[in-house]
């Protein structure tokens, strides 16, 4: 389960592109996993064939957890990488609260002991019993006050997957975030007085003929300014990691703000083109 | 002149005269009740229960009968057959087995072959259990081997109430009842209410309620139940106690609904585990009340062993207050 942003601890599967004995190429979108921002596609960065998948769709998995692993066809490499993983960058070290990693008892092939009236009400309560570390009856047995105490303690049973966001979620998520990025990140203001007479002009000229769907808004030339200025002056596009300056090549932009109560409106503007121009742009709303 | 004292203050009685004072009004309520067995009439019975009835009823009523289970209890069936209200005294249940055949095969089987021709209105009554220091042969508990046999009511009075009032059902029942009086229980003294002049043979009856654990038991072993139930509240632990009352037909809803209020069960039992009324209570929990159980089962019962002469053996061999703390305690505060 690959990092697909800082904040993000954990994705639901929900949709597999391939299955096992399906080639794949680097570059290919071979899963789509949600988040607490949205679905958002998983990339491949190897080629090879599909030999395993370990997450099924629905599943709600750690960020570093493997996905499915690929046998690389040909090179040097190991026969068998776990190839999402790999690709996946380490979950950044992040501020909010952690949940504790989940002891993977009822997976890991070691039988649970747990009490029939214990088993009976954690499903009534959709209480997940892995999640319960410790059992207080005989020989370490998960009683009904162990299911009680791990009920009241207000942890919210684990997404049965459910398809779709959770939009208190979604708020929290955006917040930390903006707070981290305020806190961590150095912000610095300039300020600088620009003729847009030429550009307005273009977009007026541009947008004439064309049918509303097609016409673009001035903010989009300020979107392909910042992304010339990047591209021209990359020391402005990166960050700090351990002591050094470390860049980050210039992709996407992505515009987000909030424009409904509870919805969030990305603008991902692509590369496209040795040229640099971000020519096409596509919105997403959630 | 033997009618309970009904309108007198709770009577204080032992176990012994409870008993005693049943035979003499079934003696004095129904001409067809007679009681026959070893050493009752003269000597006063092997445990003092029927001194003094020969020379209240008769030497007709009060018959003494010759060292042989199997003749005076085969006599009682058919005289029961023949329309009478027998009560045979066997010593204890260790000689019952000399009488297996008229129990088992004749008492049991009449009513059922016979159409229903013949009733068998028969009670036995016998000591069981050990702790008198009397040896092997004297000390056993077998009354879960005829709690096993369709068609026999077995009881096991361990109040000086259910002394006092369960023969009259038992004498109203048309097939055989038998009556497991234990040992040990007919010197102890209890109150007889002034209120009660019946109680039911069919129902289990809670005797201590508690939340946390049930101890289920019966006869001589409820005493040592709600001793260990005084100790368990001691240290914060609940525990219902439950008098079986009946071994046969056991009351399961009685059980049932105690281990669905507590969700964890010892059984207490002085017969061996092994193919033991306990491991049928058990598995009746096991069966019905699965779901409710919020622990495994627990059993207190003998060691498998025949019961030892020397004191601390045989102490050591039955089961004990202090047994069925720590059964209990393992399942409500384990570590």
């Amino acid at each position: 389960m690959p990092a697909l942003g800082a904040d993000m601890e954990a994705g639901t599967l929900v949709e597999w592109l391939f299955k096992p004995g399906d080639r794949v190429k680097s570059g290919d979108v071979i899963a789509v996993v949600e988040t607490q921002k949205g679905a958002i596609e998983v990339e491949i960065f190897q080629d090879g064939v599909v030999s395993n998948i370990l997450v099924s769709v629905g599943e709600r998995v750690p960020v570093g957890t493997v996905l499915a692993r690929i046998d690389v066809v040909e090179g040097a490499a190991p026969p068998v990488a776990e190839a999402v993983a790999v690709a996946a960058k380490p979950a950044p070290p992040t501020l909010a609260e952690a949940p504790p990693p989940r002891p993977a008892v009822a997976r890991s092939g070691r039988r649970l002991k747990v009490t029939p009236a214990a088993r009976r009400r954690a499903a009534a309560l959709n209480l997940d019993l892995a999640a319960i570390v410790k059992g207080t009856g005989l020989e370490g047995s998960i009683r009904l006050d162990d299911v009680e105490a791990a009920a009241s303690s207000a942890k919210p049973a684990p997404l049965p997957a459910k398809r779709g966001l959770d939009l208190s979620v979604m708020r929290k998520a955006i917040a930390a975030a903006m707070s981290r990025s305020k806190r961590e990140i150095p912000h610095y203001y300039l300020t600088e007085t620009v003729d847009l007479q030429a550009a307005s002009s273009w977009i007026e000229h541009f947008n004439a003929e064309k049918p509303p769907i097609e016409r673009i808004l001035p903010a989009v030339l300020f979107l392909k300014a910042a992304a010339l200025a990047l591209r021209d002056q990359p020391q402005l596009n990166g960050a700090y990691e351990n002591g050094a300056f470390v860049p980050i090549a210039l992709k996407n932009l992505i515009l987000s703000g909030v424009v409904a109560r509870d919805s969030l409106f990305l603008l991902i503007c692509r590369r496209s083109g040795d040229d640099g121009d971000s020519d096409r742009s596509r919105s997403v709303f959630l | 002149m033997n009618a309970p004292q009904a309108n007198a203050a709770a009577a204080r009685m032992t176990y012994r005269e409870a008993c005693k004072q049943a035979l003499r009004q079934a003696l004095s309520a129904d001409p067809r009740v007679f009681l026959m067995g070893e050493d009752i009439g003269r000597y006063g019975g092997c445990y003092a229960v029927t001194k003094g009835l020969l020379e209240e009823f008769g030497e007709e009523r009060i018959r003494d009968t010759p060292l042989s289970e199997s003749a005076f209890v085969g006599a009682g069936v058919g005289a029961a057959m023949a329309g009478m209200r027998p009560i045979v005294e066997i010593m204890t249940v260790n000689f019952s087995l000399l009488a297996l055949d008229q129990i088992v095969n004749n008492a049991v089987t009449i009513p059922h072959m016979s159409g229903g021709q013949f009733a068998i209105p028969l009670v036995i009554r016998m000591a069981t259990g050990g702790g008198r220091r009397v040896a092997a042969q004297h000390s056993r508990s077998l009354e879960g081997w005829y709690a096993h046999i369709p068609g026999l009511r077995v009881l096991t009075p361990a109040t000086i109430e259910d002394a006092r009032f369960m023969l009259i059902g038992a004498l109203a029942d048309p097939n055989p009842v038998i009556i497991f009086e234990h040992v040990m229980l007919y010197n102890m003294e209890g109150d007889l209410a002034p209120d009660v002049t019946a109680v039911n043979i069919e129902r289990a009856k809670v005797r201590r309620a508690g939340k946390d654990v049930s101890l289920i038991t019966y006869g001589g072993s409820l005493f040592k139940a709600l001793q260990a139930a005084d100790s368990l509240a001691s240290e914060g632990i609940n525990a219902e106690v439950v008098d079986l009352r009946v071994l046969r037909p056991l009351d399961t809803k009685t059980i049932l609904e105690s281990v669905a209020r507590t969700r964890r069960c010892v059984i207490i039992d002085e017969g061996w585990r092994s193919g033991s009324i306990s491991a049928e209570i058990g598995m009746r929990i096991a069966e019905e009340a699965f779901f409710e159980l919020d622990a495994p089962l627990r059993r207190v019962c003998a060691r498998e062993t025949p019961i030892p002469y020397a004191a601390h053996l045989e102490d050591a061999c039955l089961p004990q207050p202090e047994a069925i703390v720590v059964a209990a305690r393992e399942l409500v505060k384990p570590s």
